[in-house]
């Protein structure tokens, strides 16, 4: 009986382990004003500002663009203000390159009347993650890697100044 | 998710019950804490665990044991430094723990772990552990250190992968 025991677990073992044993989880830090060579943007039309993104840009993801099993979590980090000292909300939006509809990604991230170029907000990733919507979607669109992303400002104002922003991506690799 | 850990305490005492009707002196429960590594795992780093388990033995050389961890992800960092929350996993699972002799035992387990994002939510995967247990009778109780290997399956055939180490008290009946 024992031996019989031994082998169920060494089959357990096996189905368990062998399907997916070789994957791993990895996060990169997508510089979006680096990589699209701006060195601010300016949220002051209605239309918001759009930025293209290539990840292949990024090596973790052009290393392993090929395998990836899954986009896991998507968020940002961003250093913006106000030009006109009134509170606002600045809306990202994503769609693949070309002319799919925009799709909302980060909802509503607040930035206050009383920043300023030397006293600038700050979105976190942790407070970012909480704003995120429609992940499956963006899910789908980021394991292409090329997207376009636009940032906006609304409640009426749209005098917003960003000058990092920070696309960070975790994604699960494997063969 | 504390509705989750609730179910499988109830379920632990009603077992607990079970097997003291059934049978003297072949159940026991226990608690454990312990250290976990999560392997390959960029958004996630070591941190504590605990766990209640119960255990029935089925036979000489077998036992059977349902067991619940809370694994305590660290936090990670963005390359600014910036707070990256760590995925909350709790598993549970079904143990199969083969006697070889002595105080020494292979353990192999089935079960599902909920894998907590602020993105996703809590979502329940299935997931496969196996390792090694050592009993140590000390007295009334039994001390029980247990490394062992945690595979979570996520999508697509990828997976989540902890190391696990516990240590704890068992009480058998």
């Amino acid at each position: 009986m024992r031996m019989h025991i031994a082998t169920t677990f060494s089959l357990l073992l096996l189905f368990g382990v062998g399907g997916c044993l070789v994957s791993l989880t990895e996060s990169f830090d997508y510089d979006v004003l680096l990589e699209t060579g701006n060195e601010f943007l300016d949220l002051d039309g209605t239309d918001g500002e759009t930025v293209p993104i290539d990840l292949s840009d990024d090596d973790t993801f052009d290393e392993n663009r090929d395998d990836i099993k899954n986009v896991d979590r998507v968020g940002f980090e961003a250093d913006l203000y106000t030009k006109d000292d009134l509170d606002t909300v600045v809306d990202i939006f994503f769609r693949k390159k070309g002319s799919d509809p925009w799709v909302l990604l980060l909802d509503a991230a607040p930035v206050s009347g009383v920043s300023t170029a030397a006293r600038q907000d700050l979105i976190s990733y942790k407070q970012s993650e909480t704003l995120i919507r429609n992940f499956e979607l963006f899910q789908q669109v980021a394991e292409g890697g090329v997207m376009e992303l636009k940032l906006k400002a609304r409640d009426g104002n749209d005098q917003v100044r960003v000058t990092r922003l920070i696309l960070r991506i975790t994604i699960t690799v494997g063969t | 998710m504390k509705r989750n850990g609730l179910a499988v305490g109830v379920l632990l005492l009603v077992l607990c019950a079970t097997a003291t009707n059934a049978s003297a002196e072949r159940f026991a429960i226990g608690a454990y804490g312990g250290y976990q590594w999560p392997i390959v795992q960029d958004d996630a780093e070591p941190g504590g665990l605990f766990g209640l388990k119960a255990k029935i033995n089925l036979a000489p050389a077998l036992d059977l044991e349902p067991n619940v961890t809370w694994i305590n992800n660290g936090d990670t960092e963005t390359s600014s430094g910036g707070e990256v929350p760590a995925p909350e996993v709790i598993s549970y699972a079904l143990n199969a723990n083969l006697k070889f002799g002595g105080m020494l035992q292979i353990t192999a387990g089935l079960g599902w772990s909920s894998v907590d994002l602020p993105i996703t939510g809590s979502q329940n995967k299935f997931s496969f552990n196996a390792g090694l247990a050592l009993e140590i009778p000390v007295g009334p109780v039994v001390i029980d250190i247990s490394p062992r290997f945690l595979l979570i399956n996520t999508e697509s055939g990828a997976s989540r992968k902890h190391g696990l180490l516990m240590a704890g008290l068992n009480l058998w009946f």
